[in-house]
């Protein structure tokens, strides 16, 4: 296993690489120019682009190898195809937060607030965790069906679906308790609390501190019920049901 | 290994119908013939246990190194990463087998897979197959990207290099190149076995293995 991983981490390490490098790049250019607000601007600009360009590649990738079986090399070995994707998932929502702690890291540097590594490596991680098992668990699910096109946009639309369902979950159980918030936006303000919930960060501001302390908690719990309940539909279904591992791009 | 009565239909399309089939672990080398469509490839994933969702039996306890017709390794690895990783994956590796059959091949172990031509390629992939020690090997369409000069180095060392007592399928449409290596054929038609028999006795009855296709297939 350890040579696999080290073929494999050499195929998904450059794009992460490269981004922690430009994250470099943009601390030096904030120390040298302190007072400059449009690198600031640009740097967050690159983050959401960045950010954006990952979970896109990482969507596919994850697709690629799992629905599609498109990549002959994890077919020829004797691993599981789930053990495999699990892997890759956990290696993605690794380096992402890695990126996700650099940014945060050089975004506070002059602010002076103090980043908590712990909480926000936790948050990020489940939630990163709950986006990958919930699109594990439905490609999946419509990992039988053979035409490409149906299989992949059910997988996307069931997965938008869910997160869709969590945030409007959330919203209903703590809408009383929140008065300002933003879904989309992460921001390392002190006094901008992010919740993230699946994917998405949810960024509220202006309630009391035990109100802020509840919706925080519930961010967590909606993810780590999410990422369980993917868990064990993979684990159900792969016992269960009969599954093809063809390769559908043949 | 044995398959019986299996079916596999993919919506109204029927891939394999109620096909029969059992093969002995003999030293044997056979070979599965047919046109495009005909069921060889729906036949080779049952047998891999690629395709589970079919009608009938699958009894398959021996053990099968497959090499695909496609490109299967990355192309920023180097020939010795993947032999590293074959012989970290597989308990059946025979790295030693592995680096004789590049030397007969003429590869260096240190080559960057995106430097070697498709023919290197498919010599690296026959390389890590044929060193695993198995039961079965199933190779499909392993001559596909080779020119006519070098075919002859590859028939070699299927012939040579694999573990001597254990059988080849090989799946292909290269009958006058491969059809002297063959002493099985089996040809397919429409998810249909059609025609299962030794070489020496096809040949008792038609002039040449490329004679029994085009009677046997074209009916």
């Amino acid at each position: 296993m350890r040579a696999y991983l080290s073929v494999r981490l050499r195929k998904i390490l450059p794009l992460f690489i490269i981004s922690i490098g430009i994250e470099i790049v943009f601390w030096l250019l904030r120390i040298a120019k302190p007072n400059n607000a449009s690198i600031s601007e640009i740097h967050d600009l690159w983050y959401a682009a960045i950010t954006a360009i990952i979970l896109f590649v990482t969507t596919y990738q994850l697709i690629k190898i799992y629905y599609l079986g498109s990549d002959d090399l994890i077919n020829i070995l004797p691993f599981s195809n789930e053990l495999l994707t699990l892997i890759e998932l956990v290696i993605y929502s690794g380096l992402t937060t890695v990126l996700g702690i650099v940014y945060q890291e050089i975004n506070v540097y002059k602010s002076g607030v103090k980043l908590d590594v712990g909480q926000y490596l936790f948050s990020k991680l489940i939630s990163l965790l709950s986006f990958y098992m919930l699109l594990f668990a439905f490609a999946m699910i419509f990992k039988n069906i053979r035409k490409v096109v149906v299989g992949e946009s059910l997988i996307l639309i069931a997965t938008v679906l869910v997160i869709a369902l969590e945030i409007f979950l959330f919203w209903q159980i703590e809408k009383s308790q929140t008065v300002h918030f933003m879904i989309g936006i992460s921001s390392p303000d002190a006094q901008i609390h992010v919740v993230y919930l699946n994917i998405l960060p949810y960024s509220f501001y202006g309630q009391s501190s035990a109100a802020t302390h509840n919706l925080v908690n519930l961010g967590y719990l909606i993810n780590g019920i999410s990422t369980v309940v993917s868990g064990l539909i993979v684990i159900l279904w792969s016992k269960i049901v009969k599954l093809n591992y063809l390769n559908l791009v043949a | 290994m044995k398959l019986k009565n299996l079916t596999v239909k993919y919506g109204k399309q029927v891939s394999l119908d109620n096909l029969s089939v059992e093969f002995t672990n003999n030293g044997k080398i056979i070979g599965v013939l047919g046109e495009n469509g005909a069921g060889k490839t729906t036949l080779i994933n049952v047998i891999l246990g690629r395709l589970n969702r079919f009608k009938g039996t699958r009894i398959v306890d021996e053990s099968i190194a497959y090499m695909p017709d496609r490109f299967f390794l990355y192309e920023n690895m180097r020939v010795k990463q993947a032999i590293k990783l074959f012989k970290q994956s597989f308990s059946d590796f025979d790295e030693a087998r592995a680096l004789k059959i590049l030397a007969h091949f003429k590869l260096d172990p240190n080559m960057k897979i995106h430097d070697g031509s498709k023919g290197n390629h498919e010599a690296i992939h026959l390389a890590l197959i044929l060193s695993r020690n198995t039961d079965f090997y199933v190779l499909d369409e392993p001559l596909s990207s080779i020119d006519p000069i070098n075919r002859a180095a590859f028939i070699e060392a299927i012939k040579n290099y694999r573990r001597k007592d254990s059988t080849v399928l090989i799946v292909t449409h290269l009958l006058r190149d491969l059809g002297s290596m063959f002493d099985e054929i089996i040809l397919m038609r429409n998810g249909h076995l059609i025609l299962q028999d030794t070489k020496k006795n096809i040949l008792n009855k038609y002039s040449s293995l490329e004679e029994a296709y085009f009677e046997e297939v074209g009916r």
